[in-house]
């Protein structure tokens, strides 16, 4: 009846991010970031030295130096231990008892939040539910919320949903929250990109630009360090075969720009195998 | 009827060595290769048969047959003899496919291409009621697992140019001579002789290799098939565990065979066959036909290794193996055996295929089952690399070394370590060997 052990599993990349039904865009006067039940008893079921929780974490760590920089108020929830049965209502029937041990309550040490920071007490999956959190942000002018932490499909969802009924404009940062499965992740941001808010990534709201993979610049970043070559010693226009770039890595490439669309194989890579070839064919593909 | 249109060449040294292991071994029917395509929609057959033509008679590596002279000296003999797809109707479409085109091509893979005569490949259009179905039966002379690839794009290419009433595309496959030449060059030879002697010293630095099976067993004994793909959920877990070690999914799975071998052989080494594409020069790449080599991957283990610190040593190997993959693993063994070492260069046998594509003919998307990939004296691991899809691994084993129960505890264990050490990539080899021995048989 409680949380399943977690595994693993890739973050979405830009590409893989659902279209969205609204282009909102995120404005730093008007917005506050909610980090979401990031607490010691929930990432513990990732177990340690989770690659996925590693890197949720590290984004979190970027979004949050860019909400004090931006004077953006960062909203915390924690699910307070040893719910009553009243307090705790139908997830008991769901989840079992859930948070008993004080220990593993606190917001995990990697997040911790500082005095100006505000941490609300979570009831129910959305953090609405039983608590000021609407006034708080209606009271600073915030009408725009970011959201990260976990899990997808549960919290996260159901508070950007509650956000949207209460005129709340809810960003998920794909990037920023994990969940029990890769598929339940992508269901979540499908839901909020088709329903109820925007899905967003890290790079997006920070503003970074993301590695185009189909230009040549974008290429050499991602070539180089797997065939160990400095850029002054790469030619363009000499066989990467050579370089010692090999087949699983060519395949890896073709994956990930299937996932924009593009169709190549690795036979005819393999016949033309210069970056320089490779990127006029990628240009064809792309108009196809 | 066949008719000579150029002077006879000399064989390259793969299709040597190939020709040697169909000549020697007597079960020429070995070196068969089979694939069935699957087209989700009715072709064209007449155009598919044109199209066919203008592939088979663009490369004389195709074109042609190997005849041999009263020394057993072999010889490509470029031809016009260009196969006629044979076509069968069949009343309704195929359920299992897979199912069906082993039995449908299993009498085929039995008979030996008579090398001398005959073209080395033969295709017949199955015809259901809204789906084709192309098996295709070629020599491993003719084609490995690459040249397949360069052979089906261009079946591809061609069909659509003359759907679409374009011109037959240039193909610019390489040909024999081209191929010859390039092998004959100063540089090339000093590679290969290079590659000899850092290969005999390999091998002369590696204890005894070994395999899953302590027994020995002829490569005539018939080979036997079972897969498995890894689930999504597991595959994601292990793409995400490659990216976080900076890695790959191949290497997770290198990684995971080694220790599967350590957990039954309890030495911390393990020299893994590996099988190399073993093209590099532009002639190479271009040219429909076998050229693929498999040569030892020496792994020097220690027990306190992450599943980091083994995709690292499995990664640095396989580069240090690229410079090599021009020496034949046959020549390699001839130089064991001169020395009166053994000649068991390595244990079990890894094919990484990321060659799989599925192009379409004219709009109509096509699926490829291997049926048959060639043959193994001990365990061959085909892992087909499917970018986000999730791998699927075939265990061919020589059903004279393995029992069926050893098989499955060995696909069992290959696939509870990748998932295992992908969810827990600190664990310590010699943690996970122990996992492995106290509970040697617990599948996830």
């Amino acid at each position: 009846m409680s949380i399943p052990k977690l595994s693993h599993y890739p973050l979405p990349r830009e590409t893989q991010l659902p279209d969205n039904r609204v282009d909102w865009q995120v404005d730093p006067q008007r917005a506050a970031l909610l980090i979401h039940d990031m607490q010691h008893y929930f990432i513990n079921f990732y177990g340690e030295n989770n690659p996925l929780i590693d890197a949720v974490i590290a984004n979190i760590q970027a979004l949050k130096h860019y909400c004090y920089e931006h004077d953006i108020p960062i909203y915390y929830t924690a699910q307070p231990i040893k719910q009553g049965t009243q307090e705790r209502g139908l997830l008991r029937d769901m989840w079992g008892d859930g948070l008993q041990d004080p220990t593993q309550q606190p917001v995990i040490d990697a997040l911790a939040p500082t005095d100006k920071d505000i941490v609300l007490t979570k009831w129910r999956y959305s953090a609405f539910q039983k608590c000021d959190f609407e006034e708080r942000l209606t009271s600073s002018n915030r009408d725009q919320l970011l959201i990260v932490g976990i899990y997808a499909h549960i919290g996260v969802m159901t508070t950007a949903v509650d956000a949207f009924m209460r005129d709340i404009k809810p960003f998920v940062i794909a990037d920023a929250v994990a969940d029990f499965s890769y598929d339940e992740h992508q269901m979540a941001l499908n839901f909020v990109a088709q329903r109820c808010g925007k899905v967003v990534n890290t790079a997006q709201v920070l503003g970074e630009a993301t590695l185009d993979l189909t230009s040549l610049d974008g290429l050499k970043t991602h070539i180089l360090p797997l065939i160990d070559c400095e850029p002054d010693e790469f030619d363009e226009f000499e066989s990467l075969v050579d370089y010692g770039l090999d087949s699983v890595q060519v395949m890896n490439l073709i994956a990930l720009w299937q996932q924009q669309g593009i169709e190549t194989n690795f036979i005819e890579l393999a016949q033309i195998p210069t970056l320089s070839a490779w990127v006029e064919l990628l240009e064809e593909r792309k108009d196809d | 009827m066949t008719h000579t249109i150029a002077k006879p060449l000399p064989l390259t040294t793969s299709q040597h060595a190939m020709w040697l292991l169909h000549t020697i071994s007597g079960r020429g029917e070995l070196f068969n290769v089979a694939e069935c395509m699957v087209f989700r929609g009715k072709v064209a057959a007449t155009t598919l048969q044109h199209a066919f033509n203008h592939v088979w008679q663009a490369s004389d590596t195709l074109s042609c047959r190997f005849p041999h002279d009263a020394d057993y000296t072999p010889a490509l003999q470029p031809t016009h003899n260009t196969p006629i797809i044979e076509i069968i109707q069949l009343e309704h479409d195929i359920e299992h496919v897979t199912d069906y085109a082993q039995q449908f091509m299993a009498p085929k893979l039995c008979q030996p291409f008579d090398l001398s005569s005959q073209p080395l490949m033969q295709l017949q259009l199955l015809r259901g009621e809204s789906q084709d179905y192309l098996m295709i039966l070629a020599h491993h002379l003719l084609l490995d697992g690459y040249g397949f690839g360069l052979f089906s794009q261009a079946l591809s290419r061609s069909y659509n140019a003359l759907i679409k009433n374009k011109a037959l595309p240039n193909l610019r496959f390489s040909d024999q001579q081209t191929l010859l030449d390039a092998q004959q060059q100063a540089t090339y030879l000093t590679t290969v002789d290079s590659a000899r002697q850092t290969l005999n010293q390999w091998l002369d630095d590696i204890g005894e290799i070994h395999s899953f099976s302590d027994s020995k067993a002829d490569v005539t004994t018939a080979n036997k098939r079972t897969s498995q793909q890894f689930t999504r959920a597991q595959w994601q877990t292990i793409q995400s565990a490659a990216s976080s070690i900076n890695s790959s999914s191949s290497e997770i799975l290198l990684a995971a065979i080694a220790t599967a071998l350590i957990a039954k052989t309890q030495h911390y080494h393990a020299t893994l066959g590996l099988l190399m594409m073993n093209r590099q020069s532009m002639a190479e790449l271009s040219a429909p036909c076998v050229q693929s080599n498999v040569l030892p991957l020496p792994l020097n283990l220690t027990p306190d290794m992450t599943l980091h610190d083994i995709t690292v040593l499995v990664n640095h190997q396989i580069k240090a193996l690229k410079q090599l993959q021009s020496y034949r693993v046959e020549s390699l063994k001839r130089d064991r055996q001169k020395q009166g070492k053994s000649l068991t260069v390595f244990g079990p046998t890894i094919n990484l295929l990321p060659f799989s594509s599925n192009p379409k003919y004219a709009g109509i998307e096509t699926h490829s089952h291997i049926l048959s990939a060639g043959t193994t004296d001990d365990i061959m691991l085909q892992i087909h690399l499917l970018g986000d899809t999730p791998a699927n691994i075939d265990f061919d084993v020589n059903e004279a070394r393995y029992q069926p129960d050893q098989v499955n505890t060995i696909q069992a264990q290959v696939f509870d370590i990748a998932i295992r050490w992908a969810n827990q990539p600190t664990l310590a080899l010699s943690e996970l060997v122990k996992c492995l021995i106290q509970e040697p048989k617990h599948v996830f």
